[in-house]
């Protein structure tokens, strides 16, 4: 019995130990943070930059409002998702297939959404991002609400952010922002090849200013040390698009980016660099 | 014989539990998803596009931390700040400029220093349009009971949303 009682009075003992820290410990911390911590304004590190882009859907909902026409061939062709087969491309694949998505569900294209909705599903899962398949609803009521409008958004939105929240839980954000980059181009390639005449339509206008969110991107894209080749050769390329895009005049005086009066020229030069960037992709 | 294994058994779980287990978990205050499920509402008619909670430990020192939001050229946006994952006693001033912390000449666009829970913010507000806007928060010391603990932590959530045509402004009613 005596055992009994002296082994009871040690667990509870080592475990009330365990769930405090002795009053030595916190002492010991506060009296450090009190020498190390002077309460001065701090600085912000450009490390914890946390940046909210906008999603795929919500570009191409801009750029179909200013006029983007739907072309059955513009989009990357789903059995090249097979292809895909280092990480990197996966990752990428992700992010290209999400935005070929969502402009097949802003032009009612039902069945190609539901082929790209299982493109971005079955790359999500190869690189170990499991959202869609972890609930069949999911699947099921997106379907379901193909062809009604506010029902689909609202179906792709909590996708995006049960993507989100999965890749903040397991900290992929810089998979999330390989993953945005490939949908960013997509998004900026659709813009392109379906705006036939690269004129200074509103179109073209909106791609000259969407490149703007290339220079917080590769910020955030570089903050990973530890790239595989073929991510620095895509960082490079990237940032070659985005060093001649600020070394136009036009851009380079205009603070905000807006209402910019590129040339015809320097507007083919743009949608030149991004065909060729996203066709070296996929 | 068993009844000193079962001891053994007994003393080592309770241990181990006592290390690795409860005693180590940060205390959480933030309430995303309840903070998501408020804003979904508040957002309409704009389309919600999701909620971003900025966590932080509670410290007995000011901390500053930004959030850079990218916005489309010309859509109107809506963005909803919430504090109702903070303890009490812990206050947070938020402010939105047109440029990054430490540039100089940047503008205030809005600043609440008040302590409502909820903070509607519309782009419509802005004298100008702006490619992207940061998001400042200055966070106060706590001195509150929580820091007593091994860690707590809190958090802000913005949730955001856009509206797909321009609304109207004073020109044109």
């Amino acid at each position: 019995m005596n055992l009994l009682k002296q082994a009871i009075v040690f667990g509870i003992a080592t475990t009330m130990f365990a769930c405090g820290e002795s009053p030595a410990t916190q002492k010991a911390e506060k009296h450090d943070k009190t020498i190390e911590e002077v309460d001065v304004m701090p600085e912000i590190d450009e490390e914890e930059m946390d940046v909210v882009f906008p999603s795929a859907i919500e570009i191409m909902d801009v750029f179909k409002s200013a006029g983007l026409k739907y072309l059955d061939d513009v989009t990357n062709k789903l059995d090249r998702a097979k292809e895909y087969g280092s990480t990197f491309q996966k990752t990428i694949g992700v992010g290209v297939y999400t935005t070929d998505l969502a402009y097949s569900v802003l032009n009612n294209q039902n069945q190609r959404a539901i082929d790209y909705m299982d493109a971005v599903t079955s790359l999500s899962e190869d690189i170990g991002i499991v959202v869609v398949s972890a609930d069949d609803n999911i699947a099921k009521r997106f379907e379901e609400s193909l062809g009604n409008d506010e029902a689909v958004f609202d179906v792709m939105t909590e996708i995006q952010e049960l993507t989100d929240d999965y890749l903040e839980v397991n900290d992929m954000g810089q998979e999330g922002a390989l993953i945005f980059s490939g949908a960013w181009l997509e998004g900026m390639y659709i813009g392109v090849k379906a705006n036939d005449d690269y004129s200074k339509s509103k179109v073209s206008q909106r791609v000259a200013e969407q490149m703007r969110i290339l220079d917080n991107l590769l910020k955030v894209l570089k903050k990973d040390e530890n790239q595989s080749p073929e991510a620095k050769e895509y960082l490079a390329s990237l940032e070659s698009l985005n060093s001649y895009y600020y070394s136009l005049d036009e851009v380079a005086s205009n603070e905000y980016g807006f209402n910019l009066n590129l040339s015809v020229e320097q507007l083919k030069e743009i949608a030149g660099r991004i065909v060729e960037l996203r066709n070296s992709l996929v | 014989m068993n009844r000193i294994i079962t001891l053994i058994l007994f003393v080592a779980v309770t241990t181990i539990y006592g290390f690795v287990g409860k005693g180590n978990q940060p205390k959480e205050f933030c309430q995303r998803e309840r903070a998501r499920a408020t804003a979904k509402e508040q957002l309409k008619p704009f389309r919600f596009t999701g909620t971003k909670a900025r966590s932080f430990y509670l410290k007995d020192f000011h901390q500053r931390k930004e959030t850079v939001i990218e916005l489309l050229f010309d859509v109107p946006y809506r963005v909803i700040f919430d504090r109702s994952g903070l303890p009490e006693g812990q206050d947070i001033d938020i402010m939105i400029y047109d440029k990054p912390y430490g540039k100089r000449n940047r503008t205030l666009i809005f600043k609440d220093d008040g302590g409502s829970d909820k903070i509607v913010f519309d782009t419509q507000e802005m004298e100008e349009n702006y490619p992207r806007l940061f998001v400042e928060y200055l966070i106060y010391p706590y001195e509150g009971p929580e820091l007593d603990a091994s860690y707590a932590r809190a958090c802000i959530t913005m949730s955001h949303g856009y509206m797909n045509k321009r609304l109207p402004t004073d020109d044109d009613l």
